[in-house]
């Protein structure tokens, strides 16, 4: 197949993409074209490198090219589905500028250096500054898209050798809500149901999840459900008009920040009416209570820890009272009767009913908050942990869960548990052959720290692997000043170039997805493996290969003494041994390369497709559920208020910020703008504005208009009534487009639990330009 | 030059009669759906008056009813990698 009929086979795929999301049901004969043309190539399976999903493709290969993609039938995520980024995907491995070599900045300048030589200098570079400022003055910055091994070596290389807790990833930036709101009403992450809950719910609540842009493969599974069950409904609870509110049964809009009096209420109403499971609550649940004003971070050194007070039923059911529909009304602008409505539609004893939610509730400086407050509703009912009745939180990134969560690439975890347990480093030191005293007891810097412990000089040496902060930092114009000081030392590991790899000291070219072998872990705890494909280009070299050979480099040969061919699955056997045991058994190497994923906990051969229900899990005690991550065997009711946002609008910022993304482009677009079709499709980034706002400031649909907020501004063509409607009083850009950097004008305020940024709120001006 | 998916709906009762006229012009590949009216269509053509004159005669075809743009992408014609 050549490139012209490659691009032919793409266009196809994505047509036949977009009928499917219209029409769920269709089908189509093999194309002919395919047949012809790929003729001699031979399938191979992965999942997808965009987002969460996890969606299951085939690729074919011929040559050492990928030549063409389909959705693989045999996977239980899509179905042989897939969306318009997956289809192309391919394509991002052949844009025209490739990093193929690695390159040194010398006297200002970047100039190409052998690969080896580059390694060395990093190696001598760690090792001067570990002996000038201490070893927690190296860091490592990596990502939800690092393969599973890449994070795994990346923690022992910094947690268990140098003994550093300087490890962070920008998971931290769109999932670490999600943990710590797991962590906090479960005791352990990830969720209790998996993708099959959209065969089996009734109603879908969305909140603050644009499925039909961010998900769309899913959100065909659950469009493709109302449609054979008419009595399915979907309800968009969010702060902006988009796709998702397009096809929904009903949109509810709701002030920024105000979801936390919405879900109060919602609580409430449950309440009022009877309509709360009290044999459930009785058993498996017990009530909580946290600090309140709790602040936003916005300072340097800023530090939160919780504090559990035990709550009674009667003491929860008066704190409601604060949130009465009609009270939640005046906080949230959304009609008593659609919260009335939300609630009966959860309590309804007829309807299996699954929440799904993503950015929203997560990027919120009450973000913990708002998850447990989510959870809240579903342990009121008991819909949980069974099928079609579940909280589910989806995740952005391939491995957001696979390896920032699972393998634990932040600073306060390790492999299994976290740094702070003395059993859990006793453990990780075992497995690792290193002393237990070399892994330290405290946490370092969480993501906006360790960019501002960059900027202070605590950290002196910052090695960026597979992700863009110089376009995905909030307030983004004081990290990437700092990056830029003298004596920082900064080395990327990309495939592209990016406004990040403009700051580097050294950029390593990396290995990219299928031109080696890893694994990733999808949203539903799935682990899903790819074998090497095709050779990387020139001298690009996978992440996990590149930090081996550093740590070699610095005497650490005993901790990886892997050999190229095999290190993957070594590696993969090593991690296995953290998570051996009924809660989290991961499945063996060769599971992993013969089915199309496999969903932890495995356990004797099976998976366990819903947590904590005797009846499915088998680490759960008893005849019913068992919430086995907390001591006490229940799940934690938090009660939570209502707080305003770090950044409201006023007098002279009179409009809210949202950002975001969108469909064509995966988040900073590094790979997806390089893909003629995706590109082209979207090709620069826009400010959504409501038409009457947009009336008011005489602006029109194209005019260049103006943003400011406290921290810079920025100009961006108007985009009136095409992909989305913010409410009136609010903005919405996405983040894609390095050529107009949103996060110049966010906020870095951040959730006080699980120190996650709100990119949703911030207070700006808008004039036409 | 200009490679492009879109989604066909033919005028009812004329899609036998939209798929033959289709398949009939150059540079078009038609996939019909197995169970629903739509028609996939990928046009490719190598140069700009190709591509012009192309879409004339789509416009003209008296049994299409609409044609959705899906995909699209200016091809250079450099060679193969």
């Amino acid at each position: 197949m050549n490139r012209r009929e490659l691009i032919q086979q793409m266009a196809l795929s994505a047509a036949v993409a977009a009928a499917r999301g219209v029409f769920p049901e269709i089908t189509f004969a093999a194309p002919a074209v395919e047949d012809a043309a790929l003729r001699g190539a031979s399938w191979k399976k992965t999942p997808c490198r965009f987002c969460g999903v996890g969606c299951g493709l085939l690729v074919a290969i011929q040559d050492n090219r990928a030549v063409a993609v389909k959705g693989d039938p045999a996977s239980s995520v899509n179905k042989g589905l897939c969306c318009v980024k997956g289809y192309h995907s391919v394509l991002a491995l052949y844009g025209k500028d490739r990093l193929t070599t690695a390159q040194v900045r010398r006297n200002g300048k970047l100039v190409t250096v052998p690969m080896a030589e580059a390694l060395d200098l990093i190696a001598s570079k760690m090792k001067e500054t570990i002996a000038k400022t201490g070893k927690d003055s190296v860091a490592i910055y990596g990502s939800g898209q690092w393969t599973i091994p890449d994070g795994y070596v990346a923690s022992k290389f910094f947690k268990g050798c140098l003994g550093t807790n300087n490890v962070e990833a920008n998971a931290r930036l769109c999932m670490a809500t999600a943990v710590s709101g797991f962590l906090s009403s479960f005791g352990l992450d990830e969720p209790m149901g998996c993708y099959e809950d959209i065969d089996h719910a009734d109603a879908f609540i969305l909140w603050g999840n644009n499925m039909a842009e961010m998900h769309p493969v899913l959100f065909s599974r659950m469009l493709d459900r109302r449609l054979a069950n008419p009595e399915v409904k979907i309800i968009d609870v969010a702060t902006r008009s988009t796709r998702t509110s397009m096809a929904a049964d009903r949109s509810i809009l709701f002030r920024p920040q105000s979801d936390l009096a919405i879900a109060n209420a919602i609580c409430y109403e449950i309440i009022r009416n009877g309509w709360h499971n009290k044999a459930f609550l009785d058993r498996h649940v017990s009530l909580h209570q946290g600090k309140t004003n709790i602040g936003y971070g916005l300072e340097d050194n800023f530090v939160f820890e919780d504090q559990a007070k035990d709550l009674t039923f009667d003491a929860y059911k008066k704190m409601l009272e604060d949130y009465t529909p009609a009270k939640a009304e005046r906080i949230s602008g959304v009609p008593a009767k659609d919260i009335q409505y939300l609630a009966w539609l959860y309590a309804d004893p007829a309807r299996k009913v699954t929440s799904f939610w993503c950015m929203g509730p997560n990027q919120h400086s009450r973000g913990t908050w708002m998850n447990n407050l989510i959870y809240n509703i579903h342990l009121l009912t008991g819909k949980i942990a069974s099928p079609g009745n579940n909280p589910f939180s989806l995740t952005g990134q391939p491995s957001a869960c696979g390896t920032v969560r699972e393998v634990g690439t932040l600073t306060n975890r390790l492999p299994h548990g976290v740094v702070t347990s003395a059993e859990d480093r006793k453990l990780a030191a075992e497995i690792w052959g290193v002393p237990a005293e070399r892994i330290p007891a405290k946490p370092t810097f969480h993501t906006v720290e360790m960019f501002r412990a960059l900027d202070r000089g605590q950290i002196r040496f910052l090695w960026i692997q597979v992700t863009n902060p110089m376009v995905s930092m909030p307030k983004l114009r004081r990290y990437r000043d700092a990056a830029k000081k003298e004596d920082r030392f900064i080395v990327v590991s990309d495939v592209y170039p990016t406004p990040t790899t403009e700051i580097a000291d050294v950029i390593l070219p990396s290995a990219m997805w299928i031109e080696r072998e890893g694994m990733f872990g999808n949203s539903e705890r799935r682990t899903q493996h790819f074998e090497q494909m095709l050779k990387p280009p020139g001298e690009a070299m996978s992440d996990t290969w590149q930090l081996i050979e550093v740590a070699r480099r610095m005497g650490f040969g005993k901790q990886f003494p892997w050999k190229p061919e095999n290190h993957i699955e070594e590696i993969w056997k090593e991690y296995g041994r953290f998570h051996a045991g009924a809660k989290h058994n991961m499945a063996s190497y060769s599971d992993l390369r013969s089915r199309p994923g496999v969903m932890w906990p495995y356990v004797n051969g099976k998976e366990t497709k819903w947590r904590y229900n005797a009846r499915y899990d088998p680490a759960a005690k008893g005849d019913s559920f068992d919430f086995y991550g907390k001591p006490d065997h229940k799940a934690w009711l938090w009660f939570r208020p209502y707080e305003p946002a770090a950044e409201e609008p006023d007098k002279n910022y009179p409009f809210w910020l949202n950002t975001g993304r969108v469909l064509e482009h995966w988040h900073t677009g590094s790979m997806t703008r390089r893909i003629p079709v995706l590109n082209r499709a979207m090709p620069h980034s826009y400010v959504e504005l409501h038409p009457e706002d947009a009336k008011a400031l005489g602006i029109r649909d194209g005019d260049r208009v103006k943003l400011t907020s406290r921290r810079g501004s920025l100009v961006l063509p108007a985009s009136i009534d095409k992909r989305g409607r913010p409410a009136r009083g609010a903005v919405f850009v996405p983040f894609f487009d390095e050529s107009m950097l949103i996060n110049e004008l966010t906020l870095d305020s951040f959730c006080p639990i699980s120190k996650e940024p709100d990119y949703k709120k911030c207070a700006i001006k808008v004039e036409k330009a | 030059m200009p490679i492009k998916s879109y989604i066909v709906h033919p005028v009812p009762g004329w899609r036998n009669e939209l798929i033959a006229a289709l398949s009939g012009l150059p540079g078009c590949q038609v996939t019909p759906a197995e169970n629903n009216p739509i028609v996939i269509l990928v046009t490719d053509s190598h140069s700009e008056s190709e591509e012009t004159e192309l879409e004339d005669k789509l416009q003209s075809l008296p049994y299409l009813q609409s044609l959705a743009l899906v995909a699209g992408h200016m091809e250079t014609d450099e060679p193969d990698e």
